[in-house]
């Protein structure tokens, strides 16, 4: 068993307590998304906004009982983040700070540029996007098109295309884009990109959980990127091409499948603190989907540890974990609502809730099929540990 | 139930959507009043005319493709006829298919690399799944007649079309998980079960 030592118990319990007062939230902020503009002092909010940060970027790291967090670990991202998805993973999703961005400028971005966007983002809330994926290519993310080039002043670049599925690109000032600078996967690259920028436009569309997220179709018309923004040019184009993206996705992944927990967790524990005088059956039922969501979360876990000890199966591990919480997820949401019978969903709106979101797990960085692609890789490439 | 009804049904939910086959179902097989579910839920269409008397709440409206249920409660409301509750398998059914449809156009316009998705062998795994299930409900609903239908073996089913919708969602990527697509549908379907099967077990839950 893979158990969180005394700092992440402290983090682990902060986190709870911010996560029940975004329980209470989590419907009023379904049927409107903005309201997270009104709680951004509320502890969890607040510590989103300032997460992932490196220590090198970030003086005022928060402090809790003598720790010090910067939300960059691989195991403290995902315990906060199933605490926080127990709870309610929409304000979670909804929240502004560097988030996916975070771990990408952390990974690729140069002196420079992470002190350009780290500093913007301690300044104030600020929330930030990540485009990958494009209306006609989603997990052959590879194969995207939107375009960087050079601009007719030779100075800056000019960056064109279209983004589908972007969460909070809508309310973000800044994120980052992945773009094709030539044919090939040494041409792709991530840039940082700002929203105030002429040509920049991102239109939200409704779906049908994750709402606090506002996933939105972003298209990118002649949008002016400095040269400097364009994150790794300081290494070599095999270390920042699709080879650093695939870095970049592996550290977020474990992040996602605890999402995946936090939401199968919600749900069991809603049945638990809901139903009364449960039957032995019933209660075997229970104890099987506590058991169930364990085996996950030390998945989970498992990867979480690869990002902390620079493991080379960080990928695959991420894989096999992220595919079995997007099945968790729905599966545990949809056996719960079995313990309230006829009409669960109806009368039980968190319940329901659950139920939708979980259901979004499965295309968030990577459809379940995707997964089990990469895992097969590492099986048959021999670089997933067996024993 | 006769087979004819349950066609069209089917027939219904797949080309016209999940509003107008509710109406057919509630037409043809609701005896003219408003069908309740075990715990005394109903989801019904909006009516030009208040959807019901006194002793029923409104607990959601749904909005789907420019239409409007709603969904209510009512203790004293009259429980679904077996007709109808055979019907509303057919229905659903009918709606699975539909998604199987748009699944298959979808994947069928998409790529990875020069590939169409839908030759991706997982996908056609899924696929084959998704329509084997759909066989199976078919075969079992084709031999029921309604006063056969037990509430578990009604429950079972439903779980079974869920299922299968839950296999073709995956298929959908992104787009089956938008509010304005055929992922609503397949929601709102389930809130249909969730209304109509299942036992009642309020007693049992902590107010
Ligand atoms: C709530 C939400 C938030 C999101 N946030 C972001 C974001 O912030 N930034 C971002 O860039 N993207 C985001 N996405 C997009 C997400 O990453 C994509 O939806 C996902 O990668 C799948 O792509 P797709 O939707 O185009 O599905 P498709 O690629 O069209 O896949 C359709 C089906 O085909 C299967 N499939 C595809 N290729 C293969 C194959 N080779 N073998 C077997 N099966 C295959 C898939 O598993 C899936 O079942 C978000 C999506 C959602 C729903």
């Amino acid at each position: 068993m893979i158990e969180l030592d005394d700092r992440l118990l402290v983090l682990r319990r902060y986190a709870r307590e911010w996560g029940a007062d975004l329980a209470g939230l989590a419907l009023d902020l379904e049927r409107s998304p903005e309201l997270v503009h009104k709680h951004l002092d509320l502890p969890g909010v607040s510590f989103l906004s300032r997460t992932p940060i490196p220590a090198e970027y970030n003086p005022h790291p928060l402090v809790l009982d003598g720790h010090r967090f910067y939300g960059v670990g691989g195991l403290e991202r995902v315990t906060f983040c199933e605490e926080f998805a127990a709870a309610d993973v929409g304000m979670l999703l909804a929240a502004p700070g560097p988030s996916l961005s975070g771990v990408f400028v952390a990974l690729l971005g140069d002196e420079r540029q992470k002190e350009w966007f780290f500093g913007r983002l301690l300044e104030r809330p600020t929330w930030t996007f990540f485009a990958l994926t494009e209306p006609e290519r989603g997990s052959d993310a590879g194969s995207l098109r939107s375009a960087l080039r050079p601009a007719p002043d030779g100075e800056t670049l000019l960056l064109d295309g279209a983004k589908r599925f972007i969460g909070n690109a809508a309310r973000a000032d800044l994120g980052v884009v992945f773009a094709r600078t030539r044919p090939g996967p040494l041409g792709v690259v991530a840039a940082l990109v700002e929203t105030a920028q002429p040509g920049f436009r991102a239109t939200p569309f409704p779906t049908v959980g994750l709402r606090g997220n506002q996933v939105s179709q972003v298209t990118l018309d002649g949008v002016e990127v400095p040269a400097g923004r364009v994150l790794g040019r300081h290494l070599s184009p095999t270390r920042r091409g699709l080879a650093g993206a695939v870095r970049g996705f592996n550290r977020l992944r474990p992040g996602v499948a605890a999402l995946g927990v936090g939401i199968a967790r919600g749900a069991y524990e809603y049945v638990l603190a809901n139903r009364r005088s449960l039957t032995a059956g019933e209660r075997a039922d229970l104890d099987a989907m506590g058991r169930g969501i364990e085996g996950v979360r030390q998945l989970v876990r498992r990867a979480a540890l690869a990002i902390d000890h620079d493991d080379p199966a960080l990928g695959y591990l991420a894989s096999a974990a992220k595919a079995r919480a997007a099945r968790l997820a729905e599966e545990v949401t949809l056996r719960a609502t079995g313990f309230f019978g006829a009409g669960a969903r109806l009368e039980h709106p968190l319940l329901d809730k659950f139920v939708r979101d979980a259901r979004g797990v499965e295309y968030m960085e990577g459809t379940r099929n995707i997964q089990r692609l990469n895992v097969f890789q590492g099986l048959t490439q021999g670089r997933l540990p067996r024993g | 139930m006769t087979t004819e009804i349950g066609a069209r049904l089917r027939a219904a939910a797949r080309e016209d959507g999940l509003v107008a086959a509710l109406r057919l179902l509630n037409e043809e097989t609701g005896g003219g009043a408003l069908a309740h579910g075990p715990a005394g839920h109903a989801v019904a269409p909006v009516a030009p005319a208040a959807p019901a008397g006194g002793t029923a709440t409104v607990v959601r409206t749904i909005e789907l493709h420019g239409d409007t249920l709603v969904a209510l409660r009512d203790p004293q409301g009259r429980r679904a006829r077996p007709a109808w509750s055979l019907g509303l398998l057919w229905l659903r059914l009918g709606l699975s298919e539909a998604l199987l449809d748009h699944c298959l156009a979808y994947l069928g316009e998409r790529t990875s690399g020069d590939t169409p998705l839908l030759l991706q062998q997982m996908v056609k795994g899924q696929l084959a799944e998704a329509v084997t299930d759909h066989l199976e409900i078919e075969t079992l609903l084709a031999g029921t007649e309604p006063d056969d239908l037990g509430d578990d073996t009604a429950a079972w089913l439903h779980e079974r079309v869920t299922r299968a919708d839950r296999t073709l969602l995956r298929l959908l990527g992104g787009s089956g998980f938008r509010a304005d697509g055929p992922g609503a549908t397949a929601d709102v379907s389930e809130l249909l079960a969730d209304a109509y099967a299942g036992r009642d077990r309020t007693e049992e839950v902590n107010r």
